[in-house]
């Protein structure tokens, strides 16, 4: 039966983006469930900020509790499900330029579903799908680490939210570049969370453009190419692009921007509280310290354990249910609660600030110690 | 200063695909699902070369930690 808890309590994103798109079905004020839910969220993670977990732990055998098979099946259902939540927000997108009568009708003989929608509504159905399709990242991350049926599944989800390139940069660029400026997933000290999502973006994206434009060079095959994986990427994002200019031109193009926004947002808030501020020597190699961990019980249950960075950095294909409490870095704070502190700038800084220069006393090296100073002194944290 | 080129560059790009639409009715269309993938392919295009235009005017400034 523990084993059998332990398990359930990773399926809440599972469960609650179900629920969303239910939410943008049903329409009228429930398509606001999203944004609803995500608002829930932060007031759970700051609420048990206190109860910190050790991952998923292991038996008397030293075996994981984590079952393979179950959270595998999961993760990959859960490309289906973030499909069906852009199509229920591309069938709301439909009605609005449509300009769909407003009326009540009964879907399957139970439930009732609000024909017609305002562009209030859209706007809450947008924010909200965009909310979930960002959370739904986990999933593609933790997929990004495997070498089977995961990664094109990973490929795939990423893709949804125009950002397929994520893969091949995470694996390939920021997991052996981290805590130093070759990696553009990494934030220094100074830079805002808006000002990192573009650079973050922009700077994963290069990379892959670069990667494969090397590759194609030494092949002798030009960059304009099936074998690019760059334009790949992009091409598996065709047909969320296809779907949303069908169902509404114009207002369907912004409803996917502004749901593409989000998503990519919430991503790259993730790599910005997961390495804000840490440094390394270049080519020196990557140690627990260089990641914060954030292992607060709600964030460990609703991020898969994604959290639990220290370990995952030094042991990359482990499966999330493996991670360990290495004793690394950690701010305190969850995810929610970190996500919304970093959405205030000078909030963020004046409370991270104290974090690191306890990282800089306790954690770093002399070599490292010398490049936070320099940083700090460009940041005005010194 | 790059990158203000760079967001230069790209919103006459855009503006111009985005002209270049409207000029050929792809308002008026989109609903054929012809159009609608020629529309969807000219947006992932003018996206890409979006991204392109901003490596290549603003190379790795942007990135880096010491200005």
């Amino acid at each position: 039966m523990k084993k059998f808890f332990i398990n359930i309590r990773y399926f809440i994103v599972p469960v609650l983006c179900s629920v969303t798109i239910l939410g943008l079905i049903v329409g009228g004020p429930f398509v606001w469930t999203g944004a609803v839910l995500f608002l829930v969220g932060i007031t759970i993670d700051t609420l048990v900020i206190k109860f910190h977990t050790k991952g998923a732990g292991v038996d008397e055998n030293g075996k994981s509790y984590g079952i393979k098979e179950l959270q595998n099946l999961v993760m990959y259902f859960m490309l289906p499900v973030f499909i069906i939540l852009q199509v229920a927000l591309a069938w709301r997108v439909y009605q609005y330029t449509n300009g769909a009568d407003f009326g009540l009708v009964t879907l399957f003989g139970w439930l009732p579903v609000q024909t017609g929608i305002t562009g209030l509504e859209l706007y809450g159905a947008t924010l909200s799908a965009g909310a979930f399709a960002g959370l739904g990242i986990i999933y593609g991350h933790e997929l990004s680490h495997t070498k089977d049926i995961g990664w094109p599944i990973s490929r795939l989800m990423m893709g949804l939210s125009g950002a397929a390139h994520f893969c091949y940069a995470h694996v390939y660029n920021h997991h052996l570049e981290l805590a130093h400026e070759n990696d553009p997933a990494t934030s220094p000290r100074g830079r805002s969370l808006y000002k990192h999502f573009w650079l973050s973006h922009m700077g994963q994206s290069k990379f892959s453009y670069d990667l494969e434009r090397e590759k194609l060079e030494k092949q002798g095959k030009s960059f304009f190419s099936l074998d690019n994986k760059w334009i790949t990427g992009y091409i598996i994002s065709l047909p969320t692009i296809i779907l949303f200019v069908w169902a509404g031109g114009i207002v369907g193009v912004a409803c996917m921007f502004f749901l593409w926004t989000v998503s990519n947002f919430e991503l790259e808030a993730l790599n910005y509280m997961e390495h804000f501020g840490l440094v390394r020597e270049k080519d020196k190699p990557i140690e627990h310290r260089h990641s914060w961990d954030n292992d607060t019980a709600f964030t460990s249950w609703f991020f898969i354990e994604i959290g639990r960075q220290c370990d995952h950095h030094v042991r990359g294909e482990t499966h999330f249910w493996e991670l360990e409490d290495v004793g690394g870095p950690n701010p305190g704070w969850g995810y929610f609660t970190g996500f919304t502190l970093a959405l205030v700038p000078p909030l963020w800084h004046a409370l991270i600030k104290k974090k690191l220069d306890h990282w800089d006393n306790t954690f770093a090296n002399d070599a490292e110690r010398e490049i936070a100073t320099k940083i700090n002194k460009q940041a005005s944290y010194a | 200063m790059s990158s203000l080129k760079a967001f230069l560059v790209m919103g006459v790009w855009t503006i111009a695909v985005l002209v270049g639409l409207y000029l050929i009715g792809a308002h008026l269309n989109y609903r054929d699902p012809i159009w609608a993938i020629g529309i969807a392919v000219a947006l992932l295009i003018t996206h890409m070369v979006n991204m392109s235009l901003y490596f290549r005017i603003t190379g790795n400034k942007p990135y880096l930690w010491f200005k």
